[in-house]
């Protein structure tokens, strides 16, 4: 951990509000994100990203320092998704987010302003409805694919984690996620051909 | 190298993770096999996609409900409303509670002064007499039927 983090660490354990809003504010995003796209439905993603920085809240106590806080964030991130899945599977729920959400989001920025995710390079109308619909495309198949499948693709392809950082989110050893996140990868490559 | 040997290599020939021997293995099979050259394109475009995704912002709220919500969850004892006087620094209130004192010490004092009753002038002795009779007089005890 570098000293700012430490010290940011400290003052959480400290109770120090100031320093929860920081923390909320810095990782809100990242959290927000990764849940977003292992459930495909923002409703259920908003109401599970507060959940885990409830959390965080209450066990901070609990984190050693042995990791970066970042990766035991993630970690509390991973299994509440994971109990969500089994929540939302008894009750025959599937991820899929209407499409035009997805569309919807796509259109406005952070601060409601214009933005164009997939399509940013895609100057014209045809072009950037493409973009949209294999933004709906791998969204819908992120979804399709198995939880643990799911996670890895969300974690190293879509955040950007490394391979040590995931094993020690997941606790897998890292030869294990690299051929689980390759299977994965090969069956989204095929589920995709169509629109790439 | 066969198919099946150079494909289960493409995740980490795109990480940059493979040794140099195997790189240039899969590259000499890459050479002479569409079939596997099309796949690790498909592969490559499929990964540029995914992280071409944009980042979804959450709600504009997002850290007001979550402080809402352990405030909620520790029966208020975390998370106090954001009430004006919670924004306004004490140095601040207390500076203007010392400035109010103050004032209304020296608006005392000036309608202390201006009352004060001159017992030369106004015949304050005689009125204190009137009074203390009318107390007698209207004294409950007094009153009371012999």
């Amino acid at each position: 951990m570098d000293p700012r983090e430490s010290r940011l660490v400290r003052r959480l354990k400290q109770r120090d509000e100031a320093a929860f809003r920081e923390m909320i504010r810095t990782h809100q995003t990242d959290v927000y994100n990764l849940i977003f796209r292992m459930l495909g439905n923002k409703e259920e993603a908003e109401d599970l990203a507060q959940e885990v920085f409830v959390t965080v809240f209450k066990a901070i106590e609990s984190f050693r320092g042995d990791s970066k806080f970042s990766t035991w964030l993630y970690r509390i991130a991973v299994n509440h998704c994971k109990n969500r899945f089994k929540y939302l599977s008894r009750r025959q729920y599937h991820a899929t987010q209407p499409l035009d959400d997805v569309s919807e989001r796509a259109m406005t920025g952070r601060d409601g302003g214009p933005t164009v995710p997939l399509q940013a390079q895609i100057s014209r109308p045809d072009r950037m409805m493409e973009g949209l619909q294999l933004e709906q495309a791998i969204q819908r198949e992120i979804a399709n694919l198995d939880e643990d499948q799911r996670m890895l693709i969300v974690l190293r392809d879509v955040q950007g984690l490394s391979y040590q950082e995931i094993a020690s989110i997941t606790q897998l050893p890292e030869g294990t996620v690299k051929s689980r996140l390759h299977r994965a990868r090969m069956m989204l490559k095929d589920r995709l051909q169509k629109y790439l | 190298m066969d198919h099946q040997r150079a494909k289960e290599l493409f995740s980490q020939y795109l990480d940059g993770e493979l040794p140099p021997e195997q790189q240039s293995e899969l590259e000499a099979h890459l050479d002479q096999c569409e079939t596997c050259q099309a796949e690790l394109n498909a592969l490559e475009k499929t990964l540029s996609s995914l992280a071409g995704l944009a980042p979804v912002p959450p709600p504009k709220d997002f850290d007001r409900k979550v402080q809402q919500r352990i405030r909620r969850r520790s029966r208020g004892r975390f998370f106090k409303p954001d009430n004006l006087l919670n924004r306004i620094p004490f140095e601040w209130i207390s500076f203007v509670i010392i400035m109010l004192m103050l004032v209304m010490y020296f608006m005392l004092i000036q309608s202390q002064v201006k009352v004060k009753p001159d017992p030369q002038r106004d015949g304050g002795v005689e009125r204190t007499k009137v009074i203390e009779k009318r107390g007698k007089v209207d004294s409950p005890l007094d009153s009371r039927p012999q």
